[in-house]
């Protein structure tokens, strides 16, 4: 177990490592990042040049870049955003939280949709239901999701007027931005998942044994059934948690929410590289870090898995 | 490649008529699209903007599906749409298709340090969230469709290379790879002729699931504003523009999003259908 977990952590490390080495590598060899880091104001002399690019450690060879780079990162220090004169650390901190929620809102919206109706197509295969389970999971698929949440805000804000278009407050702003995250990106693959490992534990030896010592058909699958195939169903909930990051840039822009994904779409308009680097390398962080909690869990829920 | 009968039963399932019908004439339309489409795509009138579809009130026959801010023909937009659209997810499939495959047989086959290599860059990369990476790539890009086609290369490629990986992995162990070692195949031949043919059906299925995907990524892109730059009509980006006429003008936004929806819907159930018929052990990708 503990080299299982010591060999995942290292797999994180090296897997973080990349990551910024991607990013560092797309910053620099698309040209001279002096301009990319650089607000954009046109007039640059060769005196502000040159001193911009000691400043910035830009004279120095790559590998002494990069290595410096990495450790102000570790320090938590990701450089000012240019646009918004703040450090990027606060400016992500501030949002985070609020991507987070939304996140929660999503996963909760997205369970409470596919869980019941993944299970209930297993147990009525080839039913009504069961194609119906499967429409709504097709359909989740090929939705793009910022058409989804445009429709949502069509009908439900500007027809109806029962719901606020865009924005944070109280409950009811989480309403459709948490649907459009939920269903689009999460609940069409977690209801067939739900689905397949519901049917193959359903067909399992053990669950023979069940229904000869006699347990009521109820009994059966709720206690011996579901258990074993919520295993699956609960790891991957953590890495759809991770796809949120991707899902929230999108969905955060439609509805105006405040949170990380909009920041990386206002930095993109902006053209704020260092702001867009810094969201990056956090999100990656949280995604790779999310990945590792997962695996560990998954190896403390099911004893098979070993290393 | 002979038809079996198998295949020759499936193919006169519904979903793969009414799939492979979407999908045909899709293409026909864009590639035709020039002769098809009833005005100019990028010039309108704006005596005709804001008309709705033609069975509403005060919508016009010569204008199918209404009009935009600027009384440009929505059909002939939707339609030149769906060339740029179908044209970069094509291009960008067929480029990460064959770099994740090429990657993934190495990696597969090859193993060690090679291996840790090429599946950590993938680990990497995939857990960089995809429209993040896209905007930086865009970012220091600049816009345009081939910049956008490396951009969605470069993103999907790491998908495949980790399937055809697995695959590789476990095909490696049988008997006819070791048979052709000991009658002296060189891993190349042994690559090229023993694993790639194996792990073919593999990608073709991906390649039309992925196809989907890479057209909601692009569209995701353009409706970000570091997709496809204007003046290419294209569906994301028409979605976007249609936003701020959400109460007086919904269908700008409303059809190009539902070609999305159609032409997505029609490539995954085809991927499934494909995926049924060629390796019913895929069940799960």
């Amino acid at each position: 177990m503990q080299r299982y977990i010591l060999f995942r952590l290292l797999h994180g490390v090296l897997t973080l490592f990349v990551v910024s080495l991607v990013v560092f590598l797309i910053s620099r060899a698309t040209g001279d990042p002096t301009y990319l880091l650089l607000p954009d104001e046109g007039s640059l002399t060769k005196e502000d040049y040159d001193m911009q690019r000691r400043r910035l450690g830009l004279d120095q060879p790559l590998p002494i870049q990069y290595v410096t780079w990495l450790g102000k990162m570790a320090q938590g220090d990701f450089g000012t955003s240019y646009r918004a004169g703040l450090p990027i650390g606060e400016l992500i901190g501030q949002r985070l939280p609020n991507t987070l929620k939304l996140g929660v809102a999503a996963l909760g919206f997205a369970t409470l949709l596919a869980l019941p109706l993944g299970i209930i197509a297993a147990l009525k295969k080839d039913s009504s239901i069961d194609t119906a389970a499967k429409i709504v999971a097709f359909f989740g698929m090929a939705m793009p999701h910022f058409w989804l949440g445009i429709m949502l805000i069509l009908i439900f804000s500007v027809r109806l007027g029962w719901l606020p278009t865009s924005g944070m407050g109280g409950p009811v702003h989480y309403l459709m931005p948490a649907f459009t995250l939920g269903y689009s990106f999460v609940a069409a693959g977690m209801m067939r998942l739900t689905r397949s490992s519901m049917l193959e534990v359903l067909d399992a030896e053990y669950m023979k044994l069940v229904r000869i010592k006699g347990v009521s058909e109820r009994r059966a699958i709720l206690l011996h059934a579901l258990r074993n195939a919520l295993i699956p169903v609960v790891t991957y909930a953590g890495l759809y948690f991770a796809l949120f990051m991707s899902g929230s840039i999108v969905v955060e822009t439609v509805f105006r929410w405040p949170g990380i994904g909009r920041l990386a779409y206002e930095a993109t308009m902006w053209r704020d590289f260092p702001l867009l680097q810094g969201i990056v390398v956090v999100v990656a962080g949280i995604t790779v870090m999310v990945h590792l909690m997962v695996d560990i869990v998954y190896a403390y829920i099911d004893p098979r898995i070993r290393y | 490649m002979a038809i079996h009968a198998f295949t020759l039963e499936r193919m006169g399932r519904p979903i793969f008529v009414i799939s492979a019908a979407i999908i045909g004439v899709l293409v026909l339309t864009a590639v035709a699209a020039d002769w098809i489409i009833p005005h100019d795509p990028n010039v309108g009138k704006l005596e005709d903007k804001f008309l709705p579809p033609f069975w509403l009130d005060g919508g016009r026959m010569t204008y199918p599906l209404g009009t935009d801010s600027l009384g440009r023909d929505l059909l002939s937009r939707i339609i030149m749409g769906a060339r740029v659209s179908l044209m970069v997810a094509a291009a960008a499939i067929i480029a990460a298709g064959g770099t994740g495959t090429v990657l993934g047989l190495l990696a597969g086959y090859c193993g060690k340090i090679g291996d840790e290599i090429i599946m950590r860059t993938v680990d990497g990369l995939l857990a960089i969230p995809t429209i993040l990476l896209a905007m930086l790539l865009a970012i220091t890009l600049g816009p345009g469709i081939g910049n956008l086609i490396l951009v969605i290369t470069f993103l999907v490629w790491a998908r495949f290379a980790r399937v055809v990986r697995g695959d590789v992995l476990s095909l490696k162990t049988r008997d006819y790879i070791a048979l052709a070692k000991v009658a002296g195949a060189s891993s190349f031949r042994i690559m090229l002729y023993h694993l790639f043919p194996n792990v073919l059906n593999t990608v073709i299925v991906m390649a039309t699931l992925q196809v989907g995907y890479v057209i909601i990524l692009e569209a995701s892109l353009s409706f970000l504003g570091v997709g496809i730059p204007p003046p290419h009509p294209t569906w994301g980006y028409m979605i976007s523009t249609g936003r701020s006429h959400l109460a007086t003008a919904w269908w700008i936004s409303a059809f190009p999003g539902l070609a999305i929806l159609l032409t997505v819907l029609a490539l995954n159930l085809l991927g499934d259908w494909l995926r049924d018929t060629l390796d019913p052990k895929l069940r799960q990708i």
